[in-house]
């Protein structure tokens, strides 16, 4: 029975073809819309998650500052310094909170290749820094712990420096860099996930160490997180963390300024929270174009109910039922929507598939908007939630004109000619 | 009351023989071919279509009382003309009885069901497996083919795709048009669409036949061919059929003929009585 009513429904849209296809352009236009807009959210965000792939595995990352407060008879306005030790005890301290500890030590210096002059800084890293870390290894080498051991005189150039010390385009590897003075060997270049601008020359900490922070003098503590699932958490382990260095360093555990501890947890709920705003917002835009193509169906469907008011006269008579009736015509409307719903789907997700393609290409070159939008497509709850609206929009559009055709009396509906 | 006890009669009505008792109606059946036996056997019989002080008025600024007061008892087998001039109520008398239409007062009883504040789903039940409706524009489904167009009453009572259209050839066949079958309404003569038509009333084995001008739209000859096959119908089928029309000749050709004035019943004569 339900294929003998697809087949009346089929017969019914074949006769209106035109105008069934220019009101179901409005529908296939707002689920179009829906999935590209959905797409491109995905596409910022996963974007967002990849270049901030650091954050997002809820990292804690401590800098040196100066005490804004007086405290236990010091004035403020010290330095506060951070080194090894520090480094160390925090391990200690959080045995089940903190799993890595990886200690930084940078050096703003000028380099050159022969006439080819640059400003960089030199970050001594530990090579778990630049696994974890958002760096890609591009060409050559990352450092290694043979380099932290042997202290040796290596570098990695980020794709910017590179640039910039080698604008011929020559290979870099193997060649030696001058800084003040001293010669590094260049082992690899990377890139950023990130689009930063600042991309450091990183060598061994070991090396950077030695020959520009003697003192051990660390620009930067970063911790690796785990067990710690929530915010309350999270603010918890930084409150413990400031006191920790109130203690050390001799500053109030209210100082704000004294050590920068920046969470990434909280920035990445603050991130979702965001998506999440953004994805409402996408869903807000698409349902009210979708509502839109749904009044034109409705329209288009009164008229056809209005046209067809004789020959449904003539099915209550020989035995239609109204539900019938509804049904007939309710199942055009969401055939109508479903139809032109997913044309217009494919259509989107055709757009987005391509764009992902453009975009992977983009980013393998390097390109900066490649690096910030990437995979903008959508998924299949997506496609799900979407066939749904479109199921729903199909009932809600056919909704008054189905009632209209049950309303009138067979009586009536056959005198209409 | 319209009785017939004339032995000619009752063998010309199907063998059937109609009596009154304290007002009651008993009736005989007799079989054909033993009717000197004269079983009298009383049976308590409900009338195929009884109505009872039926009244309809047409709501409006000046509100149409259309019937006042029809009383009709129909019985099964008969073939029963109605006429009467535009305005009298015929119309819509046949609407009532096709439960197309409802009535305001009186009570209105069909093959034993009554008739009255039905819902829209139980009267379409009703009209289904009831009423066959033969209709003046002929009223087939212009996008649908002939086979279809007389398929569609069990569509609609849920029989498979199969087993309808070989029913519908069959009442096609029966209707001389199997040729037909795949043919789209305006591709038909008049009279070839109103066998489709007719079929269509036919192919639920309805109790009654309604038909409304059935030949206002056909030439002479068609219209005798269409009468002849209605008229066959009744005969062969014994199927109640209920002809509304303003052709003296239409009526001619029926068993009893029913003159409605003013809404109200004028003359209601036997015509096979010679």
């Amino acid at each position: 029975m339900f294929i003998d009513t697809l087949g009346e429904v089929y017969t019914s849209m074949s006769r209106n073809k035109l105008r069934i296809c220019l009101t179901g352009f409005s529908i296939a236009w707002g689920i179009f819309m829906l999935i590209v807009l959905l797409g491109s959210g995905n596409g910022l965000m996963h974007g967002m998650n990849d270049n901030f792939a650091s954050i997002m595995d809820s990292k804690v990352s401590i800098h040196p500052g100066w005490t804004s407060k007086s405290e236990g008879g010091m004035t403020e306005w010290r330095r506060v310094e951070l080194d090894m030790n520090d480094a160390e005890y925090l391990h200690r301290r959080f045995p089940d909170l903190v799993k890595k500890v990886i200690p930084e030590v940078q050096q703003s210096v000028t380099i050159n290749v022969a006439q080819n002059y640059t400003t960089t800084e030199f970050q001594g890293s530990f090579p778990e820094h630049i696994d974890q870390g958002n760096y890609t290894v591009l060409t050559g080498r990352a450092i290694n712990d043979n380099d932290i051991r042997e202290r040796r005189k290596v570098i990695m150039l980020g794709t910017e420096t590179v640039k910039k010390l080698f604008p011929d385009g020559e290979d870099c590897l193997g060649k030696w860099v001058t800084a003040q003075g001293l010669s590094f060997k260049v082992i690899g270049t990377y890139k950023r996930k990130t689009a930063v601008r600042n991309m450091p020359t990183i060598m061994p900490f070991t090396t950077c160490a030695t020959i520009y922070k003697p003192d051990l003098k660390l620009s930067r503590i970063e911790l690796t997180t785990q067990n710690l699932h929530t915010v309350e958490e999270n603010e918890a382990f930084d409150k413990a963390l400031r006191e920790v260095f109130a203690r050390r360093k001799h500053f109030s555990d209210t100082d704000e300024q004294a050590v920068w501890i920046s969470n990434s947890y909280e920035e990445y709920l603050q991130m979702q929270k965001v998506f999440g705003g953004l994805q409402y917002f996408i869903w807000i835009i698409g349902i009210a174009t979708l509502i839109a193509g749904v009044m034109g169906i409705s329209n288009i469907m009164l008229i056809t109910v209005r046209e067809r008011t004789h020959e449904f006269g003539i099915r209550k008579a020989i035995g239609a039922k109204p539900r019938e009736i509804i049904r007939l015509v309710l199942l055009e409307s969401i055939a109508i929507t479903l139809v032109f719903g997913y044309i217009g789907m494919f259509v989107g997700i055709g757009l987005t598939q391509l764009l992902n393609t453009v975009l992977q290409s983009m980013s393998d070159s390097g390109s900066e908007l490649g690096m910030a939008f990437k995979d903008p497509t959508v998924d299949l709850s997506i496609i799900l939630m979407a066939t749904a609206i479109m199921v729903l929009g199909g009932v809600i559009a056919g909704y008054v004109p189905a009632k209209r055709a049950v309303s009138i009396k067979p009586v009536e509906a056959l005198a209409e000619q | 009351m319209w009785v017939s006890t004339t032995k000619q009669n009752l063998h010309s009505q199907g063998c059937r023989l109609y009596s009154i008792l304290n007002n009651r109606t008993y009736l005989c059946a007799i079989n054909k071919n033993n009717i000197h036996k004269q079983q009298y056997k009383p049976l308590h019989i409900i009338f195929m279509i009884d109505l009872k002080g039926i009244h309809k008025t047409y709501q409006s600024a000046t509100p149409l009382h259309v019937l006042k007061g029809i009383d009709l008892h129909i019985d099964e087998g008969e073939l029963v003309s109605i006429m009467g001039a535009s305005g009298s109520g015929k119309s819509t008398l046949l609407n009532i009885l096709g439960i197309l239409d409802d009535y305001d007062e009186g009570s209105y009883t069909l093959a034993g069901t009554p008739i009255r504040h039905l819902s829209e789903t139980r009267a379409a039940e009703l009209r289904n497996c009831l009423i066959g409706f033969v209709f003046q524009s002929f009223n087939l489904i212009g996008f649908k083919t002939a086979l279809e167009n007389v398929a569609l009453p069990l569509y609609y009572q849920g029989v498979g795709r199969r087993k309808r259209n070989e029913m519908a050839l069959e009442y096609l066949d029966m209707m001389g048009l199997k040729d037909w079958h795949d043919h789209y309404p305006n591709e038909m003569s008049g009279g070839q669409k109103q066998r489709v038509a007719i079929a269509r009333a036919l192919i639920a084995n309805p109790k009654i036949i309604l038909a409304d001008e059935p030949t206002g739209a056909l030439d002479s000859k068609t219209t005798i061919e269409v009468m002849e096959l209605l008229k066959r119908v009744n005969r062969e089928q014994g199927k109640t059929i209920i002809i509304v029309t303003h052709e003296q000749d239409i009526a001619q050709a029926t068993d009893r003929l029913i003159h409605i004035k003013d809404g109200l019943i004028d003359s209601d004569t036997c015509l096979s009585i010679p």
